[in-house]
């Protein structure tokens, strides 16, 4: 047992990620094509909208069901949208924020930027900390608004007139997934400008907008796309009863910073936090590479319930990170690359 | 001289009368979706594809009844509205998506008749009805046929795939089209000006070669084609075409009528009259949209797609440069505090 524990202590975790990634990378964008549907309610961009995909995105459902009268909303209907979150929660219950790190094909796209760009040797950018806070809330901003714009479609506010028919599926309308996903079945159908009228220009426009702020932001910042995801805020409200946790014992912290270092997401809570058990934050995807880069003895855990499944160890440290070796080296304090 | 001057004016309209049904008779019974003008206040609509119900009274439980309003006439939007009578000899014959018989009924709106049926089922209801007479020495078999797609996002998409497909009765309906679907069709498809489709007219469950098939659309554009050796002919919607963005709403279901007719040698009795030939007639409606690219753009989205690009990039690259600090030495002597 303890053989086993060491062995996967000292496993290069990242490379598991990579091939997990793409895995599930054809599971969600090809899966149909294979007959496989895993259902509805995914906490994943597993959009709909792609004709291979093999499940429905949790976002587009909420915002079919957010499309209905009061009325209806608070009566036996609503027990539909109790059911969609139930199973949208069980799935994600599973896995936690891990469904962002190894599993979101948007996400694992945003990752294989990031390497070309290493490729291409063009440095990447981080927010101070104080971006980082304000635009941390842009994502809350976007799930509320995706929660409101389908109720006003269905309903009027405080007797003011009903949003337009046109702007159903808010979020939808100017998610990348929409438009990038189709695109690795061979379908261009979703890359349009929508000329029926304003709202359909505007909509579409700023689609396509967001596609290409996608594509130039992910090339200068890891993962830029998740800091802005409402999926990513929508988990995080659920983040605490998930089963797999990260967790961290601040007595054995030396504040070296590994962790925030080598955090995609540019996380600097992760190091400057001691107190703190669960160190999973709303912008954490769960990726682990912060307990690969942490050299301190049980530092940093991976656990399922209490059990722990992946803890820091200053042998794994040595193992991954050897600069004598072939593994991976540690970017210095001051890196851009 | 005036009882003679009326009596041809009587003798004249008895002979328009006699004409006017004579040609309603060549017109074909259809089911439509869409209810009067003047009774759209009256009905309701019921899931993604709007299929045509009562109205329900507040509180009211029960399976939504779906309903669809027997016409005649090939055109579209003027085919009249029509009533029939108890001893019209009609029947009703409705198929849920998991080819149970569903009870179905005509029912009477305000002096319009209409098929009526519960809808509890994901998937494609087959509706027909069914009108025997003779005339003649010909037994005329009308079968008015619509497929009705139920479908609402919140009762789930399972087994799209299977429940899409076309299904047929031949034991009780001798004559019917059967729309082909194309691969890509789920609970949300919807036929597009535009699009190419193929229909099969199937008596007694067998395709029919060299009989003609007539297809109307609401806004004015039909075409008559003849099934090939196969029994199929294929249609092109012609694509609708808006002269102003006003007239252009993409939500707007329009809606579609094909026909097919033919005679054949068989005798028989019907009702204790004796008939020598069968004329049979079938019809099937659906909706369509207006095609995508009547309103969409794929090289304004590029052009916009790289516009952006462009400044984003330029922003960022100026962005950068802003930031850049100037190279500075700063020497240091060690012997200042000296």
């Amino acid at each position: 047992m303890n053989n086993i524990r060491k062995w996967i202590n000292n496993a290069n975790v990242s490379r598991f990620r990579f091939w997990v990634q793409i895995l599930t990378f054809i599971l969600f964008v090809y899966g149909s094509y294979f007959l496989i549907h895993i259902g509805q309610n995914l906490p994943t961009f597993a959009c709909p909208y792609n004709p291979g995909s093999p499940g429905t995105c949790f976002l587009i459902s909420v915002q079919h069901q957010m499309h209905t009268p009061f009325s209806s909303l608070f009566s036996w209907r609503g027990l539909g949208f109790l059911t969609s979150l139930g199973s949208f929660v069980l799935f994600f219950v599973l896995f936690n924020k891990a469904w962002c790190g190894f599993m979101c094909p948007l996400g694992t796209i945003q990752d294989w930027i990031t390497k070309l760009r290493n490729r291409l040797g063009i440095r990447f950018s981080n927010y101070d900390e104080r971006s980082f806070k304000r635009l941390s809330w842009i994502k809350y901003v976007l799930l509320v608004l995706l929660f409101l714009i389908p109720l006003a479609i269905a309903n009027s506010f405080f007797g003011l007139p009903k949003v337009s028919h046109n702007m159903m599926s808010p979020f939808c309308q100017i998610c990348p997934a929409r438009i990038i996903l189709p695109l690795f079945s061979g379908d261009t159908s979703q890359m349009f400008i929508n000329f029926t009228n304003t709202t359909t220009i505007v909509m579409s426009s700023l689609a396509i907008l967001v596609l290409a702020l996608f594509f130039v932001g992910s090339f200068v910042k890891k993962r830029f796309f998740c800091f802005f995801c409402p999926m990513s805020a929508l988990q995080y409200l659920f983040s605490r009863i998930g089963i797999l946790r990260l967790t961290k014992v601040g007595d054995k912290c030396t504040r070296c910073g590994n962790c925030s270092r080598v955090c995609d997401m540019g996380i600097l809570s992760i190091a400057e936090d001691i107190t703190s058990v669960n160190v999973v934050t709303d912008n954490c995807m769960m990726c682990f590479k912060c307990v690969e880069a942490c050299p301190e003895e049980g530092c940093l855990d991976v656990k399922v319930f209490n059990f722990k499944i992946f803890s820091s160890t200053e042998e794994g440290f040595f193992k991954r990170y050897n600069p004598d070796g072939d593994s991976k080296e540690l970017p210095p304090l001051n890196s851009k690359k | 001289m005036k009882n003679s001057t009326r009596l041809f004016w009587y003798f004249f309209l008895a002979i328009l009368l006699a004409s006017a049904d004579m040609r309603a008779s060549d017109k074909p019974v259809w089911l439509s979706n869409v209810p009067p003008a003047h009774l759209k206040k009256s009905v309701s609509s019921y899931g993604m594809h709007r299929l045509c119900t009562t109205k329900r009274k507040r509180g009211e439980r029960g399976a939504i009844k779906v309903i669809q309003w027997v016409r005649e006439g090939a055109s579209v939007e003027h085919a009249r509205y029509l009533f029939l009578s108890d001893t019209a000899g009609y029947r009703t014959f409705v198929f849920s998506p998991h080819k149970k018989k569903v009870r179905s009924k005509v029912i009477n709106i305000k002096g319009k008749s209409v098929v009526e049926y519960p809808d509890n089922e994901e998937g494609y209801y087959n509706v027909y009805l069914v009108m025997k007479r003779v005339s003649g020495d010909t037994l005329y078999v009308d079968v008015a046929k619509a497929e009705l797609l139920s479908h609402s996002c919140r009762n789930g998409h399972k087994n799209v795939r299977k429940e899409v497909k076309p299904k047929i009765y031949p034991e009780v309906i001798t004559f019917e089209i059967v729309r082909e679907r194309h691969l890509n069709e789920d609970f949300h498809f919807f036929i597009a000006s535009g699009d190419r489709f193929t229909y099969k007219p199937m008596l007694n469950g067998k395709p029919v070669p060299g009989i003609p098939v007539t297809l109307c659309t609401e806004k004015g554009w039909s075409k008559k084609e003849s099934t090939d050796k196969t029994g199929k002919a294929e249609f092109q919607f012609i694509q609708d075409y808006f002269t102003h963005w006003s007239e252009m709403n993409r939500r707007k279901i329009y809606y579609y009528l094909i026909y097919s007719e033919f005679t054949t040698d068989k005798s028989g009795k019907f009702q204790g009259q004796d008939y020598r030939y069968v004329h049979y007639s079938t019809s099937l409606s659906d909706g369509y949209f207006p095609s995508r690219t009547m309103y969409t753009s794929l090289v304004w989205s590029l052009i916009v797609f790289v516009v952006s690009l462009i400044v984003i990039v330029a922003g960022i690259a100026i962005f950068r440069e802003r930031r850049k600090k100037p190279y500075k030495e700063y020497i240091f002597d060690e012997n200042e505090d000296e």
